[in-house]
């Protein structure tokens, strides 16, 4: 996908071809949990949900 | 055949069996389920079959209940996720399933809790844990009646539903390790070790336990399958422990589980074997 911004501070992560919609990167710099979304066709990264409770396997 | 994967945040899994979904040739649909709402009044009907991949499990058990309603061959069931999902009600499962599990106790209060020490049902340390949850979180030991009494204000106190049942179990005695076998179908297909680390109790690799390769002996492969078949075929990650009197026994079977760990340290293509599973149970 290339690079995206992080939305908290602004630094440009690398984001790789295969990823997904909904998928959860860490930003290298500041460390907020990320997750790809996707705005009327444009893909972009948000801050993710905290990790919740019924997170798991 | 036609899978559709239901997933909410995917991870490594999730892509996995996305490239060997379609490594067979298969058609698959993705359903995002962040971002589409799921028709409970009047959902078109479908045919074909569905993997439920939600990290959450709630979202996990809402998809397959749309799943099965909408007509689709479910895997894993919603039955099987709803059981093997709360820890109290799969270790009620296994144990009437025949299979040997450690001594457990629910106490849906903290009087409840307390009275499973104070009159000696079991004896300190007790292992606690909240019923829904996953990677070790808020497993806790309790060596003596104060720290029970804190973790049962401490859940409490949250005003969670889900944190407030408790979920008491025997500290089992055991190497510090345990086994992970990853069922798919009816058959073990991948095991390995997850061995705690710097004097950890609990053994989760997202807690830093070290994952070795563990050989899939004919006891570890009846009792897996045994205790994943309580569920109904599907796709089971069943934890295993060593216990130092009652030799293996099953501790939990995760009904959405996770197997980068298992995958490389045992050099199984886990998520083929899936794919493979699921286009067999399509046809």
């Amino acid at each position: 996908l290339g690079k995206l911004d992080c939305p908290i501070c602004g630094a440009a992560l690398e984001i790789p071809e295969d990823a997904l919609i909904g998928e959860i990167f860490s930003c290298d710099e500041c460390g907020t949990s990320l997750e790809i979304k996707e705005d009327s066709g444009k893909k972009l990264l948000a801050e993710a949900a905290h990790g919740s409770e019924d997170w798991g396997e | 055949v036609h899978v559709r994967i239901y997933y909410d945040n995917p991870r490594w899994e999730e892509k996995q069996i996305i490239r060997a979904i379609e490594g067979l040739g298969a058609e698959l649909t993705h359903i995002r389920v962040n971002e589409r709402p799921l028709e409970l009044s009047s959902p078109a009907r479908m045919s074909g079959l569905s993997f439920v991949r939600c990290m959450s499990h709630y979202n996990a058990l809402y998809c397959a209940a749309h799943s099965e309603t909408v007509g689709l061959k479910t895997v894993n069931t919603f039955s099987a996720i709803l059981a093997a999902g709360d820890k109290a009600i799969a270790t009620m499962k296994l144990s009437h399933g025949g299979l040997p599990v450690p001594e457990a106790f629910l106490g849906l209060s903290k009087e409840a809790a307390l009275r499973v020490t104070d009159s000696g049902l079991l004896s300190f340390p007790v292992v606690v844990k909240p019923v829904v949850g996953s990677w070790g979180r808020l497993v806790s030991l309790a060596s003596d009646r104060e720290s029970l009494k804190s973790i049962a204000e401490h859940r409490e106190a949250t005003g969670s539903a889900t944190m407030r049942p408790m979920y008491i179990q025997r500290f089992v005695r055991r190497p510090p390790r345990d086994l992970r076998v990853f069922v798919v179908g009816d058959r073990a297909v991948a095991a390995e070790y997850r061995v705690s680390q710097n004097g950890e109790f609990r053994t989760n690799v997202a807690l830093g336990g070290r994952a070795e390769k563990a050989d899939i002996t004919k006891q570890v492969e009846e009792l897996s399958t045994r205790a994943a078949n309580v569920f109904g075929a599907g796709v089971y990650g069943v934890d295993l422990m060593e216990d130092e009197e009652l030799g293996l026994i099953v501790n939990e079977v995760n009904p959405v589980p996770e197997f980068r760990a298992v995958s490389e340290v045992s050099g199984t293509d886990v998520a083929h074997e899936i794919a493979e599973f699921l286009a067999g149970c399509a046809r």
